[in-house]
């Protein structure tokens, strides 16, 4: 008696692959690190912010706290005015009660600090407001002709980034750092079981009992599926931490280009872990991986600064390029550069990329499977007599 | 039946297997026997498909075999594969379902064998925690989870004890009960020469000697014991007859026929009381060592 034909190897593969992250150590141990980092630095943004945000200032007559209330209304910072008695302000600066002190000298005023950081421009520049404003009535002049045709505009030649494209930037820079740091990881990992496979030489039964085309797709699969999930876990985190931030009213104008993001993340992903997997099985030991991996190290590079620097024509045509494509289309989406046309141009092109890769790669694979010393060159993978 | 027909493999210069032939009848354990280099793993490495033959081919059943058929092989690699960092059922589970057992039929398998072996309370245990005989068991457990149609075992018997050498006949043999042919190969002779029925002697990359164990002891000159109670001097003299080694009632001898034989026979009767008369059954590992000398 023998068994049917699995009806999906490529499934059972993938589903090891899986099984076989979720029960490592190190897989939650990073992944429970990221999302502490995360939720760590939007805490402390958050303080930040607040605390910059927040003053008090200690004055020492009825003019300081007009001084004071110019600043808070001029800024829209909430700066609080504190009255004091003169020979008190000083002590309490330097203890830290109140941020800076505000006192009237004979020919001015004295701003008191204690770190030349502290955000005082407000408070100087309602100083400088105010006591104009104060002279011009003594000279009975109308303030308001003081200050005539003295008002600047700032104008931006040239092509103007919109509030939309400054966060198609930023929100680009993001996903080309999760991008890359996703890729070289899984990447690695990819690589890396590969080879074990191969060390370990399991691979010998794998193939005997599976076409190879079958494995590469199981493990590509399952990687993929694994850093899907753990990219979504920290967008998740990511999303409600921006809400908490002045960040957050960007999140609408996000909100339906995100989705192109993680598509394009997804296959991108996928093409390059055939790719990986690929240079894995040219390895026979972990030892040589770096030999085999620096190439695809060095493309991602590309991509990864591709990302960001590129601009014009450069990006429209990167923007069809497989895997660069994961990073800059959605960039130009977002920020109306492209249309939804361009974007499935781009993910078709980058499918038939994949379905190259993962033919190549199982050729590669199959070749590399029996090389049991030293690293199979490009020559010898595809030579006719394997 | 698995016929493996002029199978030849070339790397570069060396010619690692030429021109190989031979079969691996259903339900035979055939043993397949040379030295380091001789091409054993070469040539079951081309049966499983890993390698391509540059000359050659394999047949199941009078056709040529296809990768169906293959997967249904139950393969044991010269380096053995198992992932170390992984418990046992597991893997087992995971080779018994690409071989397409459903989860649960895997899994039951895999745990039959386990408790067969006297593993079945390490099923959770990883590989590498395992002796290596334990080891070995569960290597070749992964090669029969998925009931297979023919077996091509690289050294199954590397490592193991006597007993365990036992228990896996054992196992094996329910396999040819059931028709399945076995190839296995090995360098102890003396393993070969007792589990075997056929076996097949590969010498520099060629087939040197072929056929079941017994034909192969008794082919070439047959050396015959012969002991009495008195000298055998007189044999020396005798016609037709080759003595090897003689000392005093005792001597081993070639005859070049049978009529010899007989009249040696007849004559040592005469003198005396016969104690032995008879062929010498010659150990396999003598018969190695002159085929490929």
């Amino acid at each position: 008696m023998s068994y049917p034909a699995p009806s999906m190897p490529w499934w059972i593969v993938a589903r090891r692959e899986i099984m076989a992250k979720l029960t490592q150590k190190a897989f939650w141990i990073s992944t429970i690190v990221v999302v502490v980092i995360l939720i760590g630095s939007f805490f402390f943004t958050f303080l930040f912010a607040n605390s910059q945000d927040k003053m008090t200032v200690g004055v020492t007559d009825e003019a300081g706290a007009q001084v004071v209330a110019l600043a808070a209304q001029s800024s829209g910072r909430d700066i609080q005015s504190s009255t004091l008695p003169q020979d008190e302000i000083r002590a309490a600066v330097e203890d830290g009660d109140i941020e800076a002190g505000l006192v009237r000298t004979d020919d001015g005023w004295d701003l008191l600090v204690d770190s030349i950081e502290t955000n005082v421009g407000d408070v100087q520049q309602a100083v400088s407001t105010y006591m104009t404003n104060q002279n011009a009535r003594e000279l009975g002049i109308d303030p308001a002709a003081l200050q005539k045709g003295s008002n600047v505009t700032l104008q931006l030649t040239g092509e103007q980034v919109e509030q939309d494209a400054a966060i198609a930037l930023v929100t680009g820079l993001v996903f080309s750092v999760l991008f890359f740091m996703s890729a070289l990881t899984y990447g690695l990992q990819i690589a890396q079981s590969v080879v074990e496979e191969k060390e370990s030489r399991i691979v010998e039964i794998l193939t005997a009992a599976v076409p190879t085309r079958h494995l590469l797709i199981g493990k590509v699969l399952g990687n993929t599926i694994m850093a899907m999930g753990q990219l979504l876990i920290f967008l998740t985190v990511g999303v409600i931490g921006i809400s908490l931030t002045e960040f957050g009213k960007f999140l609408p104008l996000l909100a339906p280009n995100i989705g192109w993001f993680i598509v394009f993340f997804l296959v991108g992903f996928a093409a390059l872990s055939c790719l990986w997997a690929a240079t894995g099985a040219m390895a026979t030991r972990v030892q040589d991986l770096n030999n085999t991996t620096m190439p695809l190290t060095f493309i991602l590079m590309g991509v990864y600064f591709a990302g960001f620097l590129a601009r014009g024509t450069a990006a429209q045509v990167l923007s069809y390029v497989p895997i660069v494509s994961s990073v800059i289309m959605p960039q130009r989406l977002l920020s109306g550069q492209s249309t939804w046309i361009d974007a499935v141009i781009a993910l078709v092109l980058c499918l038939i990329f994949m379905g190259a890769a993962i033919l190549v790669g199982a050729q590669i694979y199959r070749r590399g499977i029996l090389k049991t010393s030293g690293i199979l060159n490009l020559k010898e993978a595809f030579s006719r007599a394997g | 039946m698995l016929e493996i027909r002029n199978l030849t493999r070339r790397y570069g210069d060396l010619t690692a297997v030429d021109d190989v032939s031979f079969s691996v009848e259903p339900g035979r354990f055939t043993g397949f026997v040379g030295g380091n280099g001789a091409g054993k793993t070469t040539t079951m490495r081309m049966i499983m498909g890993l390698l391509q033959p540059n000359a050659g081919e394999v047949l199941w059943d009078g056709k040529p075999i296809t990768t169906r058929v293959r997967a249904q092989f139950g393969y044991m690699p010269e380096e053995r594969g198992l992932y170390p960092k992984q418990p046992i059922l597991t893997q087992l589970v995971y080779l018994g379902e690409l071989h397409g057992m459903s989860r649960s039929e895997a899994r039951e398998a895999a745990g039959a064998l386990m408790d067969r072996f006297g593993l079945g309370e390490r099923t959770k245990d990883k590989l590498e925690t395992l002796s290596l005989g334990n080891q070995q068991r569960v290597q070749i457990a992964a090669a029969v989870i998925a009931q297979p149609i023919g077996l091509v075992l690289d050294e199954p018997f590397n490592g193991l004890d006597p007993d365990a050498v036992d228990e896996m006949f054992a196992l094996l043999s329910e396999f040819t009960k059931r028709q399945v042919p076995v190839l296995f190969s090995s360098h102890q002779l003396d393993l070969v020469e007792r589990l075997c029925d056929d076996i097949v002697i590969l010498a520099k990359g060629k087939v040197v000697a072929d056929g079941p164990v017994d034909s192969l002891r008794r082919a070439g000159e047959t050396h015959h014991r012969i002991r009495t109670e008195s000298d055998l001097g007189w044999l020396r003299d005798h016609a037709g007859v080759q003595v090897l080694d003689l000392d005093g009632a005792e001597a081993s001898v070639v005859f070049a026929d049978v009529a010899a034989e007989q009249a040696v026979l007849a004559e040592a009767m005469q003198r005396g009381p016969v104690r032995a008369f008879g062929p010498t059954i010659r150990p396999l590992s003598d018969i190695y060592r002159e085929i490929t000398r």
